[in-house]
């Protein structure tokens, strides 16, 4: 494989993580057109901590992180009374004004005689952690697929337990979860911090892949894009996610002829395959057949 | 096989061969002489999106710059002969797509990008690309990039593999401002309005034209400022013109300075004098509102004053595109690759990629002047040019100069 | 004092287009329970097809408007069967879903397929400015101020008083009481569409008039306002669209004139965020506003 094909396989990578955090408040019963938000804070936080003040990427990442899963418990128990469109629309308001606060922020420091930090508008450049380490791009890939794989590994385990058929519970009727005597507000601000922080995790690794990031990156498409993706994959599981970021970026970003065309592509497939299956290629149904075969082929 | 299986295939392969004619009359590569070595270059731009104007002009000029190359070829040093290919890649003005453009191209046999057209591409690029070449644990990209649109000041100093080849915003309007105060020595007081949400638009604003407009001594009665998308700039201009200023500054892109200049024709205001952003000084922006832009002075670093300009011009409209100061560059670019090429000892042979790279990189550092469309472009240290410029008016849809401050050289 | 009241009327123009459009929202939303965030697009799609009578036969404003509305209605037929009809599910994340991805397609189509010149717009009459005392206005502003006011201030008639209101109403209050008492709900729910996308392209026709273009980009800025607009509305009812509509067009130009761009985006974010914020407590601002609440005015319809 060479440079290209890895860089790419980053790219899915990190907007995989974008992607699982936007199917996990879908789960859940809540449309998030915000989810770019913590994916941006988890890039500019895990890039200044990695270029000014010279911290491993790996820790920078975690913490960077647990900040935004304090930034999402926080937010979500703020909304934890929205349910469709309007939390829709507060996730979206709340990412437009944080991505004018990163066309405000401007926190420079210089190393080795250059400015280095966020400077609003003009971006953060020079986030070179990766490289200045001698990495190359193949084993920069491999540990960010340890870490998606990590993650998606969680998230099986979580679907496939008691938690996750509750999540499922509260995503069908908050209402009738909370007769179940299921707690609902803690489970919202467990899944915001939960979904905070696996963007963020994708926001740091998709800077340190990009080595610039500037507030226009994160804007309301990037959202729209993950909640797309978890649609096109489908919601029967958190493959489905994986799924969708994979046959937009992996599949109609390579076809040469068609990329001038690719964004029309996309939205014409999505159109369909909400009218075909409006529950996603790996829907409720379609999951749970395939769970279910290795026992059935078992089955005496 | 039947006999009818057989005349199928006979009509098929008449059909094939029919196809590669056309094919062949269509495609408008040179044809390739078996004994050139043929060099790959790739141009990078934005081909699609809102602002594809740029790329498809950058292509066209290098095209036609290919094919003016390609009728002579290029002389290597063991003797042989080589020509160019030229493959443009879209990146659609997009940071991620600049970036895995960057990496694909690296791993083909490309010997040096020409590009990108957005200034956060640029930088995006050239944080990827090896820092300092004498760094060995920088796993950084090593291909030479000679950027001919992205205009942000400052970027080549991010690698030594960056080149640019854009003209020197901070020098020109310093001049502009001079120009102004010898030519309209009653004018005093200057509005500004510029896009708050672009980093160019803003950066070049607040870091080179208010500073050189305040060194002049014109007192700036106000700046508003607006977003690229927006949709209504009543109060803008209302603010602008409060106190009716002798000078209007519009630092902004062609769409959103149409805007304005119609609220502020609608509005009946007329400036003594209004200025422009560098990259409003193109064709679109006359066909989009060159009613309400008469009058507007713009410093460009492309004119058709010369015999090389007005060739570039005349050879571009065969790929349908058109010569301004950026897609201009990308004519350059390609003729400083072949000046380096053969002065240097590059081979152009697949196994010598490498090494044919470095040698490149290295014979544009030791550049310390290049001949450009419109006269000689000095070379500085860190990679950037000095580009010779005119300021331009539009008048009747129509750009005409104004001043030449290079009359002197 | 003179900035004050200027500003003071070029925020109602400002505002009046948010109403017009938030309007157009509204109506989808009470009829079909759909944010319809592709309406904007569809507008903006169906007024630059419009303007190409103006660009190739030289047409004046009034059949460029005319046109791009009759194509508007078209379209908004198109995007009715799209997504109402062939969709399953018609409510919730999926129709969400389904008008995002509508307006992804619509703007892209249009970025690609219309050349920078097709941006530039037909001119309201050629008509300019006009001046009462130190205020001034644009034709198009007045224009827009008063189709705002007529419009949305002979709703409440139209709703209560005409036949096909009292149906709109119905379908919006109760859409399977409405059924049964033989409102046909298909047919009026495709009117609806059809009439709002109408609408928005007669306020972006306005609006493109008055800027003299109608970049692509234009469609996201008004949708996402009018979007807001409907989301803060919904409880207190339609009534308030006008008065919303005018307060926020007036936030902006006081906040732009005041602080500048990045003030006038975050004030108004600010301000919309903690009113959904409070969305829990909607009722209590409906009982402040003297407004009755859902259950009290289908308590006061049996």
């Amino acid at each position: 494989m060479n440079e290209a094909a890895w860089s790419l396989g980053v790219t899915i990578a990190c907007m995989s993580f974008l992607a699982m955090s936007a199917y996990l408040l879908l789960l859940a019963g809540k449309l998030s057109f915000g989810q770019q938000m913590y994916f941006g804070i988890g890039a500019y936080a895990t890039a200044m901590l990695t270029s000014l003040w010279g911290w491993n990427l790996w820790v920078a990442s975690l913490v960077a992180a647990a900040i935004n899963a304090l930034i999402g418990g926080s937010l979500a128990r703020l909304l934890r009374d929205l349910y469709g469109a309007p939390f829709a629309v507060a996730s979206l308001l709340l990412a437009e004004l944080c991505r004018l606060g990163f066309s405000q922020f401007e926190f420079t420091r210089t190393i080795h005689g250059e400015l280095l930090g966020p400077q609003g508008l003009n971006g953060f450049g020079q986030i070179r952690w990766v490289l200045e380490q001698g990495w190359n791009i193949r084993d920069y890939a491999l540990v960010v697929f340890g870490f998606l794989v990590s993650v998606l590994a969680i998230f099986y385990l979580i679907e496939n337990s008691r938690t996750g058929l509750r999540l499922r519970m509260l995503g069908v009727d908050p209402m009738l979860a909370r007769c179940q005597g299921i707690r609902v507000d803690h489970y919202q601000v467990a899944v915001g911090a939960v979904a905070a922080c696996v963007a963020s995790l994708g926001g740091g690794f998709y800077a340190h892949s990009m080595t610039y990031i500037e507030p226009a990156l994160f804007d309301l498409m990037m959202g729209v894009h993950a909640v797309l993706y978890a649609y096109i994959g489908g919601l029967g599981s958190v493959l489905g996610a994986l799924l969708g970021v994979a046959f937009d970026i992996g599949i109609l970003a390579f076809i040469d002829t068609i990329r001038q065309h690719r964004m029309t592509l996309f939205a014409m497939v999505m159109l369909i395959l909400l009218i075909v299956r409006p529950r996603g290629i790996l829907d409720e149904s379609l999951a749970r057949r395939l769970r279910l075969l290795p026992r059935s082929r078992h089955a005496p | 096989m039947s006999k009818g299986d057989a005349m199928y295939l006979q009509k098929f392969i008449k059909f094939l061969f029919i196809l590669k004619v056309c094919l062949s009359l269509t495609t408008h590569e040179a044809a390739a002489d078996p004994k050139s070595r043929v060099i790959e270059i790739a141009g990078l731009g934005a081909k699609s999106g809102p602002i594809r104007s740029s790329g498809i002009n950058s292509e066209a000029v290098l095209l036609a710059a290919r094919d003016r190359i390609n009728a002579k070829g290029i002389r290597l040093a063991d003797g042989s002969r080589a020509i160019f290919k030229v493959t443009y890649y879209d990146s659609a003005c997009n940071v991620e797509k600049a970036t895995t453009s960057l990496k694909k191209i690296a791993d083909t046999q490309a010997l040096a990008i020409i590009g990108p057209t957005c200034s956060h591409e640029a930088e995006a690029m050239f944080g990827a690309l090896q820092k300092k070449t004498a760094d060995a644990q920088d796993s950084g990209i090593r291909i030479p990039v000679l950027v001919d649109t992205a205009i942000k000041p400052g970027l080549a100093r991010m690698s030594e593999w960056a080149f640019r080849n854009v003209p020197n915003e901070d020098d020109m309007y310093q001049q502009l401002f001079v120009w102004i105060k010898a030519t309209y020595p009653q004018m005093k007081t200057a509005a500004a309005g510029f896009e708050g949400d672009h980093g160019h638009s803003k950066g070049t604003y607040l870091e080179v034209i208010k500073k050189h407009l305040l060194k002049e001594g014109y007192e700036l009665q106000s700046e508003v400022q607006w977003n690229m998308t927006d949709t209504n700039f009543t109060t803008q201009v209302r603010k602008t013109i409060e106190k009716n200023p002798d000078m209007i500054i519009v630092s902004a892109h062609d769409t959103s300075t149409c805007g304005f200049l119609h609220e502020l024709a609608k509005q009946n205001y007329k400036p003594k004098l209004l200025l422009g952003l560098t990259s409003s000084a193109k064709t679109d922006l006359l066909k989009a509102c060159g009613r309400e832009a008469d009058g507007i002075v713009i410093p460009t670093s492309f004119y058709p004053v010369t015999p090389d300009a007005r060739l570039a011009i005349e050879t571009s409209e065969r790929y349908k595109g058109s010569v301004d100061l950026h897609s201009a560059a990308a004519w350059e670019n390609l003729e400083i690759i072949k000046r380096v090429i053969q002065e240097s000892t590059i081979t152009g042979k697949p196994e010598d990629l490498i090494s044919d790279r470095q040698k490149l990189r290295e014979g544009l550092s030791k550049l310390r002047s290049t001949k450009g469309l419109l006269g000689i472009i000095k070379r500085t240290q860190d990679r950037e040019a000095i580009k010779p410029y005119f300021f331009v008016q539009a008048q009747e849809s129509e750009w005409v100069v104004r001043h030449n401050p290079n009359r002197k050289e | 004092m003179n900035s004050i009241l200027q500003n003071f009327a070029d925020g109602l123009a400002l505002g009046s287009i948010y109403a017009l459009i938030g309007f157009s929202f509204f109506l989808l939303y009470g009829t079909h329970r759909i944010m319809n965030l592709a309406l904007g697009s569809l507008a903006l799609a169906a007024c630059l097809m419009g303007n190409i009578l103006h660009q190739s036969v030289g047409l004046n404003f009034a059949a460029v408007t005319l046109a791009s509305m009759l194509v508007a209605g078209v379209v908004g037929y198109l995007s009715f069967f799209v997504l109402y009809q062939l969709l399953p599910d018609r409510t919730g994340a999926a129709s969400l879903v389904a008008c995002f991805s509508l307006w992804m397609l619509i703007e892209e189509m249009v970025t690609h397929y219309f050349s920078a010149n097709a941006y530039r717009y037909v001119s309201f009459f050629g008509l300019g400015e006009y001046r009462i005392g130190t205020l001034s206005l644009q034709a198009a502003d007045l224009t827009l101020i008063a189709l705002a006011i007529l419009l949305l201030g002979l709703l409440p008639w139209f709703l209560h008083r005409s036949t096909l209101g009292l149906a709109v109403y119905g379908l919006t209050d109760d859409p399977a009481a409405a059924a049964w008492v033989g409102v046909p709900i298909r047919r009026l729910r495709q009117q609806c569409f059809m009439v709002a996308t109408a609408l928005a392209a007669l306020a972006l026709s306005l609006q493109g008039a008055k800027l003299g273009q109608l970049p692509p980009m234009m469609a996201m800025g008004l949708t996402l306002k009018a979007l807001v607009l409907t989301a803060v509305c919904q409880p207190l009812g339609y009534r308030y669209l006008l008065p919303c509509g005018l307060g926020l067009g007036l936030i902006e130009c006081f906040a732009l004139w005041y602080g500048g761009a990045t003030m006038r985006d975050a004030s108004v974010l600010i301000l919309l965020l903690l009113l959904l914020i409070t969305w829990q407590g909607r009722s209590k601002i409906a009982w402040r506003l003297g407004v009755p609440s859902d259950s009290q005015r289908r308590g006061r319809s049996e």
